[in-house]
């Protein structure tokens, strides 16, 4: 706006203003032409006395340690009249810290950012925090965009004129404030101005913000309520209902699913968190140099989780929170940073690799070593393979008991059968008188003798039943057998692991190739465009007259993109030459086309849908082959127990069936 | 320690927590918007995403749905901007405005539910109605869930009429007098929405905001 009117600064240089690079509400910033170190800022409207008075107390009040973690007003710009009208200040750096305590955004804008950065973060969040207070001002305005963070891990605070500021006993107020960062005793405020602000309540906001950097962007009165209706956050915030303190079931809160719970920090950090957002405490909150100490000895004492050294967390938790946050939630809180871990030689030095897993798992980790957990389900026997039974008719038998007795008492029968025979015959020849009573006898024996051995007959078919009952045993046996050894259950889940490692290990080429069809779309996407700026109409085509192009037009066929055979061969009278000639143009433009990669960035978003799906697939794929050792046992083990009770049976059956049937055969 | 069940919806909400401000666009795709309007409508709503994209606030607070009638569907489900997709929308069919309405409110509904069961804090959701014509079907019902959604603040009703709308009904509907779009300028009605919403972001939830007058000279409706 003032670009016209001419514009000094406190010494009365004249300033001149480049490009504008932001606008907001009361004012716009501008690049200043020879000064790459520093910016302008303009206000939109005459600014009232007390804030002309602000900003040059400002000017006079900067100093070194302020200007390392705010972009503090450096000199004033003045108008016609030597009014303020706005004044310089240091370049800005970095991005706005939601950006970065955002799970998603910093997946895009701080990749490398691991939870010791974050910690790092909020340290120095700290000590900008303490810089202004020891300098006798408060921050008041705490939001979302007045913290900026760069790459380093370092602070700059902005909007430094809306600070509440004293100048010796001159106090300058802060008008703003965001309801959802201010402590209870200032929500329900109606208005901010002529509201003395107090380190006090700047220590609340201050909480909020580390407690968003170290919990992903969770806000620490955004919880589930288990009453009825809403529960605002400013109203959670007015009634102290902190989600994750000690106190939060007695309030009817609860951390909401899925987020770290407090108990993960250590005892210092979580007892500066309950004391910040308690009603006990709201006088004496902590301040930021004890969020600094606290903070500092925090990040000397984060561990990297063994199975993902993208995943840094508080010692004391023990075992890694993010890798269960992120296989519970199915998000991805922070960069997978090795993935080359999947394709790790899994043949080879097993043993040393076992070892090396070993001792992995004895420093307390769940590091997931593929050549460890291979060489374990290597070794886990198989089931024994199938023997064949002898058939058991074959097997030498001894008769049982009752039919050895029949049978002697048989022959014994036949004796006493042949020697009344014989009796019978003598008496016949030496004393034919005698034969009719002979022949009376003789039958009466051999009635009784028959009589007798009538009982074969029974024991038999007894012998019989008792065979057939025991072949049914044994085949029964027999199948139970076969059906123990055959099962397909401990090859199927043999293969089933050997696909999951051969999966496992090609994740990475799978992710490559994924990759790689994002940025071949992205080419086509940018042929596409630039084809599509190429018009018919201004083409230079001899030939192909006005006219021509209008009934083109009329088929959808405005660029050079819509130029193909097929389409050209439904234009009437559009004959071959024109045909080829139009081919040829467009063929010309596609191989002038240079691919412009920074132009064809693959949206970040894209990418992360590709690694989120990777890293929920290794997660997986790791579970079942950590677990895989453990059921492929259970498997072999169950096989061969059963295998062994019909081997059992099987051995009793055949020599009792044996022996039937040499029974039923001797009958 | 960390044994956590699984949880619908968690992984968009764990990888950002931020306040959501539900928007649902209820789209008239009956057959009287085909040819220009619809066109000019479907370039309304890629260029909306973009605008809410560049709004690093807007990206991660807004949450956007679309349902267009008749029939009546949803055609996006909930999702922040960068996950939109900007349907493209047909025109066919007659207005069932009133079941429209009801469908929104009960997406509406279980959307609130969603967040509360996932501890994720919400503004006041924005239900934004674009019509050329008059309901044909029972718009009883819905002008009554209008109301007593605006009277207990579960949302705030927008309507907006096209052309040849009736906006004697669309008054009766909606507790808000409804806007007539001034010619088929539905770009600076986009951008007019992704401002409001940019600001809406930009607050905290329950603040009052003030939207731009989108009735003056310069805006794109007339009272």
């Amino acid at each position: 706006m003032k670009k016209a009117e001419r514009i000094v600064n406190g010494s009365g240089g004249q300033v001149v203003f480049g490009q504008e690079l932001g606008r907001g509400g009361e004012g716009s910033v501008y690049e200043v032409v020879g000064r790459s170190d520093l910016v302008a800022k303009l206000y939109h409207k005459p600014l009232p006395k007390e804030k002309q008075e602000k900003i040059e107390a400002m000017v006079r009040l900067k100093t070194e340690r302020l200007l390392r973690f705010t972009v503090w007003p450096v000199d004033v710009l003045l108008g016609a009249g030597r009014k303020v009208v706005g004044f310089l200040m240091p370049v800005l750096k970095g991005q706005e810290i939601h950006k970065l305590y955002g799970p998603k955004t910093r997946l895009a804008e701080f990749p490398q950012a691991g939870y010791s950065f974050l910690v790092h973060t909020a340290a120095n969040l700290a000590r900008a925090f303490a810089a202004v207070h020891e300098e006798g001002h408060v921050v008041g305005d705490i939001n979302h965009s007045n913290f900026y963070v760069t790459e380093q891990a370092t602070i700059l605070m902005l909007d430094c004129d809306s600070f509440q500021v004293q100048s010796g006993s001159t106090r300058f107020g802060c008008d703003v404030g965001i309801p959802m960062y201010m402590p209870p005793e200032l929500q329900g405020v109606r208005t901010f101005r002529g509201v003395i602000r107090t380190r006090n309540h700047d220590n609340f906001g201050l909480a909020v913000f580390l407690f968003m950097l170290l919990f992903m962007g969770r806000h620490p009165f955004a919880g589930k309520y288990s009453g009825s209706g809403d529960m605002p956050i400013e109203r959670a915030i007015r009634e102290f209902r902190f989600a994750y303190g000690p106190s939060a079931a007695a309030r009817q809160m609860q951390p909401p699913p899925g987020a770290l719970p407090l108990t993960v920090l250590p005892p210092k950090v979580q007892q500066l968190f309950a004391r910040a957002f308690s009603q006990e405490s709201m006088s004496g909150r902590p301040g930021a140099e004890e969020w600094i100490a606290a903070l500092q000895e925090m990040s000397g004492a984060l561990a990297l989780c063994p199975r993902n050294a993208g995943h840094q967390y508080p010692m004391q938790a023990g075992s890694c929170p993010w890798c269960a946050m992120e296989s519970a939630t199915g998000g991805l809180l922070f960069h997978p940073t090795d993935s080359g871990r999947r394709t790790a030689p899994a043949t080879g030095g097993a043993s040393a690799d076992a070892g090396r897993a070993a001792s992995a798992e004895a420093a307390g980790g769940s590091g997931f070593q593929l050549p460890g957990i291979w060489a374990q389900i290597q070794r886990v026997p198989a089931p024994a393979p199938a023997r064949t039974f002898p058939e058991p008719a074959s097997l030498p038998a001894q008769l049982s008991a009752p039919v050895a007795v029949y049978l002697r008492r048989r022959r014994l029968r036949a004796g006493l059968s042949l020697t009344s025979l014989v009796a019978a015959a003598g008496v016949w020849i030496f004393l034919p008188g005698y034969w009719l009573l002979t022949i009376g006898a003789l039958a009466g024996l051999n009635l009784l003798l028959l009589a007798a051995g009538k009982g074969r007959r029974k024991l038999r078919s007894a012998r019989a039943e008792e065979r057939d009952r025991l072949r049914a045993k044994w085949d029964e046996v027999c199948r139970r057998y076969a059906e123990a050894s055959g099962s397909g259950a401990y090859g199927a889940k043999l293969r089933e692991l050997e696909q999951a490692k051969r999966e496992y290990l090609d994740l990475e080429s799978f992710r490559a190739a994924e990759l790689r069809r994002l940025e071949e779309r992205q080419r086509g996407l940018q042929v596409q465009t630039y084809l599509r700026r190429n018009r018919l109409e201004h083409a230079q085509l001899d030939g192909i007259g006005p006219g021509r192009r209008a009934t083109l037009a009329l088929f959808g066929i405005e660029t050079a993109w819509e130029v193909d055979a097929v389409r050209l061969a439904r234009v009437p009278g559009f004959g071959p030459a024109n045909t080829r000639l139009l081919l040829a143009w467009r063929d010309r433009l596609e191989r002038r086309f240079a691919f412009d990669p920074s132009a064809g960035r693959v949206p970040r978003s894209e990418i992360l849908v590709v690694e989120r799906a990777v890293e929920a697939r290794t997660r997986d794929l790791e579970r079942r082959l950590a677990a895989g050792a453990t059921e492929l046992a259970r498997i072999s083990s169950d096989i061969r127990a059963r295998q062994e009770a019909a081997l059992r049976e099987a051995g009793g059956t055949a020599l009792e069936l044996a022996q039937a049937e040499h029974d039923v055969e001797a009958l | 320690m960390f044994e956590f069940d699984q949880i619908p919806f968690a992984a968009e909400f764990a990888e950002n927590p931020e306040p959501r401000c539900p928007c649902i666009l209820l789209l008239d795709t009956s057959y009287s918007m085909s040819g220009q309007p619809i066109q000019e409508l479907n370039r309304g709503l890629s260029s909306f995403k973009e605008e809410l994209m560049t709004d690093s606030m807007s990206v991660k607070r807004v949450e956007l749905a679309v349902v267009s009638f008749g029939p009546v569907q949803a055609t996006s489900e909930f999702g922040t901007p960068d996950d939109f997709y900007p349907p493209m929308l047909t025109a066919s069919g007659n207005t069932p405005m009133g079941a429209a309405i009801e469908k929104a409110v009960s997406m509406l509904e279980e959307r609130k539910n969603v967040y509360k069961q996932n501890g994720i804090s919400y503004y006041r959701p924005w239900i934004f109605l674009i019509t050329d014509g008059a309901p044909t079907d029972d718009w009883q019902r819905a002008a009554a869930l209008v109301k007593n959604g605006e009277a207990s603040k579960s949302f705030m009703f927008f309507a907006v009429g096209v052309e040849n709308a009736d906006m004697n009904v669309l008054g009766q509907i909606a507790t808000r007098a409804p806007l007539k779009l001034k010619g088929l300028r539905f770009a600076d009605l986009f951008s007019w929405l992704s401002n409001s919403l940019n600001s809406v972001s930009h607050s905290t939830p329950g603040d009052q905001i003030r939207l731009e007058n989108p009735a003056s000279p310069e805006g794109w409706a007339l009272i």
